[in-house]
């Protein structure tokens, strides 16, 4: 019988969700801080010090995953191979990581004011420079979501990932969960209660549709391989069905439909409409613990994308060939 | 994830499982009303079913100690261009033995403890029939490891053999996820495949030490054009999205 891939186990898994939360979490802190929403300071900062701490997490996991830790850092040095997704992502999270630092940096008050007080050009400049890291951290944070797909999907060998709707589902998914990372935080941190109900409405609104997205991609991706991925060989097709049939009624059945459908989108998605309606602190604690759901999910996808992984066995078609 | 902790693998793959949800009793068919499934695959004319199986358990019985030669590097041979050297793997007429298992495992100095770079497949047929295929590293004619690989420490020669930088490698693993036969594996963290016995002072075209221990001549070794007319059509290029260096009859 098949088997699942055991070449990377929790330590990508995990890196996986980090690097998607990470990067969905600015995305949602940036738009906040460029919509210029007032009171939310306090949560544009601590959502960026989260990009900050769950990227440097997802690289470290990264770096636990490799046989040789100590040379990890050849990847940046070498930068030989310009055909690798690794080669690449490796890039771009540093990148990232070094913009999200500097965001979350000039996000400090007391720090910013510090450091104006030291040099007089940098309070000058304070604005344009939180601008301009919220703008750059954005694109890099959009190539990070899509990166964290594009790295399975670069490993051929496994056809369940060899699709362009696993990036697509990884990016808009850790879009989802930088959301409600943040509407999370804009809760526990007391910034929800300066919005007008109209514009809470409308934030709320965005994280569903991006919900209902997700759900409709990762319908469509386990539909498409399911029926083989259109893989252009029998082996492919059937690796890539099992795969879908082990998330879908196999032995990942469980934690799939419980904790990605369940919890992740259905249940997400009836607290966050549900927190529309309520008004006050209930409001909040509604939206809070769907944000939590939500967040439970995006994490569960990944590993379960991650550990239904099979390979192909092309030999098995030759011997058909021959016989 | 070798061989060796495969078991500790499964251990934390289970209890993350674990962690992830509860296991329910729920599923819905997404799967039934689709074209195409695993069963039909298998239930194919040909009725092959899969019933792999490592050769975990041929030992090595040698330490570089005992070696007639100096382990050498991959590099000591220069390449010559216009080549692709291959395997041209007879399963009708393998006997299981296992003897090209060891002596990859012997020549490569492959630790006790370590997965080795040739493996022995069973596929059980129909009417209880056995095929045995030898595999090792089919040296691609565009090769996902190479494409792959985060620190450009695998690289294709020009007479076709994939070779590894061990110096360089990293240990990401990448290449194995990418390669369609499972190939690397693993020795002290880096990568560590086939390189037609290069390594264990093997000139490129002569025959590596899993072909000259054959004792049946089902594993065979040459450019492939040569396997190709030798096998006067009795054997079929094993089909891949890489371009496998592999025949099988």
């Amino acid at each position: 019988m098949m088997s699942f891939q055991q070449v990377w186990e929790w330590p990508a898994g995990l890196y996986l969700f980090l690097g998607g939360l990470a990067a969905g979490a600015f995305v949602a802190a940036s738009l906040l801080r460029l919509l210029r929403l007032k009171g939310q300071e306090p949560a544009v900062a601590v959502s960026y010090w989260l990009s900050v701490v769950c990227l440097a997490g997802g690289l470290l996991a990264l770096l636990y995953e490799l046989g040789r830790p100590e040379r990890g850092v050849q990847v940046w040095v070498s930068f030989s191979n310009g055909s690798s997704w690794m080669a690449f992502g490796a890039w771009v999270v540093v990148l990232a990581f070094s913009v999200f630092l500097l965001a979350a940096i000039l996000s400090i008050p007391s720090l910013a004011q510090a450091l104006a007080l030291r040099w007089e050009w940098f309070g000058d400049y304070l604005e344009h420079m939180r601008t301009a890291a919220s703008v750059l951290g954005s694109v890099l944070a959009l190539l990070v979501a899509c990166y964290t797909g594009m790295l399975l999907k670069g490993a051929e060998g496994v056809p369940f990932w060899d699709s362009w709707l696993l990036p697509a589902l990884f990016a808009v998914s850790a879009m989802a969960a930088g959301a409600n990372a943040v509407a999370m935080i804009s809760v526990a941190t007391g910034c929800v209660r300066w919005l007008p109900l109209r514009v809470r409405r409308r934030i709320i609104l965005v994280v569903m549709v991006l919900t209902v997205v997700e759900g409709t991609i990762l319908a469509a991706y386990l539909l498409v391989m399911a029926d083989g991925g259109g893989g252009a060989f029998a082996a492919q097709r059937a690796a890539a069905a099992a795969s879908a049939d082990a998330l879908v009624s196999g032995a990942y059945a469980g934690q799939f439909w419980i904790m990605v459908v369940v919890t992740g989108l259905v249940a997400s998605l009836a607290l966050s409409a549900a927190s529309c309606l309520l008004k006050g602190r209930a409001g909040g604690l509604v939206l809070a613990v769907g944000s939590v759901c939500a967040l439970s999910g995006e994490c569960a996808l990944r590993f379960l994308v991650l550990f239904a992984g099979i390979h192909a066995d092309y030999v098995v078609g030759a011997l058909i060939t021959i016989l | 994830m070798g061989g060796a902790g495969a078991s500790n693998s499964s251990s934390r793959r289970s209890f993350v499982a674990s962690c992830l949800g509860v296991s329910g009793a729920f599923a819905a068919s997404l799967l039934s009303g689709c074209s195409f499934s695993l069963r039909d695959f298998l239930e194919s004319p040909a009725r092959i079913y899969f019933g792999q199986s490592e050769s975990a358990n041929f030992s090595p019985s040698a330490s570089s100690q005992d070696l007639p030669y100096e382990v050498g590097s991959s590099t000591t041979f220069p390449a010559s261009e216009g080549k692709q050297y291959g395997f041209w793997m007879d399963a009708s007429s393998c006997i299981g033995c296992g003897s090209c298992v060891s002596a990859c495992r012997e020549a490569s100095c492959t630790p006790e403890n370590a997965e080795g770079r040739r493996r022995l497949l069973l596929y059980e047929m129909a009417h209880d029939e056995k095929r045995f295929v030898s595999l090792s590293c089919l040296h691609c004619a565009e090769p996902a490891c190479v494409r792959v690989c985060p620190a450009g420490a695998v690289t294709k020669r020009a007479d076709g053999i994939v070779v590894v930088d061990r110096e360089a490698c990293i240990g990401c693993r990448y290449c194995r996820q990418a390669c369609p036969f499972d190939v690397p594996r693993y020795r002290d963290g880096v990568m560590d495949k086939c390189d037609y016995c290069l390594g264990a002072g093997i000139a490129p075209g002569r025959q590596p030490h899993c072909v000259k221990s054959c004792p049946s001549g089902a594993l065979k070794h040459g450019t492939m054009d040569d396997l190709l007319d030798f096998s006067k059509g009795l054997a079929s290029p094993v089909a891949a999205p890489t371009g496998p260096s592999l025949l099988v009859s």
